[in-house]
């Protein structure tokens, strides 16, 4: 599974990467005489309401949601880890009020800090990566902590204390290889759920602005031609649907093979 | 002992209110410090050309002139007493708008949580009883895809085949229960999916246990061993997601909501983001925190009150952001 997963992102990447050189036409030029056309060879996922290229806007818009996914999951990944280990490890006076701003953080139910993070600051690229790690990284502050307790309790842990282990030391060559393998695998999990959120944004219009392809972007536009042209609907949406199934296998299969007990459901 | 509880229970209320002081500091200072000036903005929603002097007028008449900390203040002083401000758009109290769109999101979110607790349950116990059979091989793809499947595109293609191409359901809007059936697939099978692992791994994690081979050793058969020790054993932290879920649910489904039509808060406050209507977004974005916050209160009372030996520690598990 986690093979299956990276081939899959793999490809993505790929294209993403090399986007110039295989998107058969510019994706931003637009061609009024053949808008809405059908899949044909010259247009191999059809043409959108302004006659530019599906496939090329696809092509694109891998870019983006791999940028914006890699970048906010890695950001709040890190903003997590320091307020986690900070309250998981740190004296009494640094973890009670990190406690309170998590727990704060925690407070707004699922997109919906995404979504106000970025309507503050207005729609762009660079606010989807701040908005979205924004209302990821107290989620991430919340596992490590949970991690890093339960790894301090360890008699491994323990015995390293014992033998007069203490500080950066302690935290490099005991907790972090005990708490690194559920780490990865909830890396993968939130990368897809960050795609998932960046496309999701973009179908509410606060993702990156026009004419700059983007799935989420895409989908929405696609909304009034369902009928008319529903390959415009089909093809971004399966894009997404590929790069989140491409991080859930990837995490899947490293939880079977790092035997990850305490990341499950999602 | 009464005591303890009680002392317990006041230490949960005043940390609770806390945490509900810091979410409506967040609240306000989200849209407080966006650029961009709102007094600008309302006069051209109002098409009036925003002129040096309206803009003063109107920036003295909205108090955006004081410093922020007197802002929040004034704002949070209203706020205990119910008022929320007006709507810069429609000039409608925010309460009452907020109160309007309750019951649709009450009732979309109910729904969905029925649905999500069928179809985990059924999921959950198919894939332990036949694990790793073609069964569960099959039951556990269909789960990883329906995690996988963005619930705006999930929507759009409900819409095409029900609603355009067959013509078998309402295309969007709220009415009967058959407006009901998209918006609630829609939102609830990730979530059904994702809870019908939990449940799998719960069920088998039991299944494990000395008692139930005692069970079975009693001579007990297979349904009654689910069902009086297994599910009994294998609920709470099933229990906990379903609290959860429904927390986020009340929150408003953002998205789910605006793909189809659906009057309730999550609409409510994608609206009020995109016109900017700074006193709505605060209002809704408040309530929503609060619903949520209250929801997760009690699922961790009922949880405890169901689990005594209830493990602190890592609850990273517990499954939040459904978007």
């Amino acid at each position: 599974m986690a093979k299956a997963g990276s081939c899959i992102l793999a490809l993505l990447l790929l294209i993403g990467l090399a986007a110039p050189w295989l998107a058969p036409h510019d994706p931003l030029r637009t061609y009024l005489a053949h808008r809405l056309e059908p899949p044909s060879l010259a247009y191999p996922l059809g043409t959108d309401h302004l006659g530019r290229c599906e496939l090329s806007r696809l092509m694109f818009g891998t870019r983006i949601s791999l940028w914006v996914g890699l970048a906010a999951s890695l950001l709040s990944l890190a903003m997590g880890l320091l307020a986690g280990v900070a309250s998981g490890l740190g004296k009494w006076w640094l973890e009670a009020p990190l406690r309170g701003v998590l727990d704060i953080a925690l407070a707004f139910p699922g997109l919906l800090l995404a979504l106000v993070l970025v309507g503050a600051m207005g729609p762009s690229a660079l606010s989807l990566v701040l908005g979205i790690a924004g209302s990821v990284w107290p989620w991430w502050g919340r596992l490590v902590r949970g991690l890093v307790m339960s790894a301090k309790q360890s008699e491994f842990v323990m015995g390293g204390r014992v033998v007069g282990v203490e500080g950066l030391r302690l935290v490099r060559h005991y907790i972090l290889p005990q708490v690194l393998p559920p780490l990865l695998v909830a890396i993968s999990l939130k990368t897809a759920w960050v795609i998932l959120a960046t496309a999701g944004l973009g179908y509410l219009g606060l993702g990156v602005q026009p004419p700059t392809p983007e799935w989420g972007a895409m989908l929405q536009e696609s909304r009034m031609y369902l009928t008319r042209a529903p390959w415009l609907m089909l093809a971004p949406g399966a894009a997404v649907t590929a790069a989140v199934l491409g991080f859930n296998l990837l995490a899947e299969g490293m939880r079977d093979m790092l035997q990850v007990k305490q990341i499950r459901g999602w | 002992m009464k005591s303890t509880w009680g002392i317990s229970l006041l230490k949960r209320v005043a940390y609770l209110s806390a945490v509900l002081l810091g979410i409506s500091m967040v609240t306000f200072g989200l849209f407080a410090l966006a650029p961009g000036d709102p007094a600008e903005i309302i006069l051209r929603d109002r098409q009036e050309a925003p002129s040096a002097e309206s803009i003063a007028h109107l920036r003295d008449e909205l108090g955006l002139n004081d410093p922020l900390p007197l802002r929040y203040l004034g704002w949070l002083a209203k706020a205990l007493r119910g008022d929320l401000g007006r709507s810069w758009q429609t000039g409608e109290p925010v309460v009452g708008q907020l109160l309007d769109r309750l019951g649709a999101t009450l009732e979309l979110a109910f729904c969905t949580l029925v649905f999500v607790v069928l179809l985990s349950t059924a999921m959950g116990i198919m894939g332990a009883v036949f694990k790793d059979r073609p069964t569960d091989r099959l039951l556990r793809a269909l789960s990883i895809l329906s995690l996988s499947l963005p619930n705006f595109w999930l929507g759009l293609l409900l819409i095409m085949l029900f609603a355009l191409h067959w013509t078998w359901l309402p295309l969007m809007g709220r009415g009967g229960p058959a407006n009901l059936l998209m918006p609630v697939v829609t939102l609830g099978l990730a979530i059904a999916a994702m809870q019908g692992r939990v449940l799998r791994a719960s069920l088998l994690e039991a299944i494990s246990q000395d008692y139930v081979r005692f069970a079975y050793a009693k001579g007990l058969n297979s349904w009654a061993v689910l069902r009086s020790h297994l599910m009994r054993n294998a609920l709470p932290p099933v229990l906990t997601m379903w609290g959860i879920s429904l927390g986020h649910l009340l929150g408003g489904a953002v998205i789910v909501e605006t793909i189809f039509s659906w009057p309730g808060l999550g609409k409510l406050a994608v609206d009020a983001v995109l016109a900017r209507d700074i006193p709505l977004v605060q209002g809704a974005v408040l309530f929503m925190a609060l619903v949520f916050v209250l929801a997760n209160q009690l699922t961790d009372l009922l949880q405890r009150c169901l689990d005594p030996r209830l493990r602190r520690g890592l609850d990273a598990d517990s499954g939040d952001h459904f978007g």
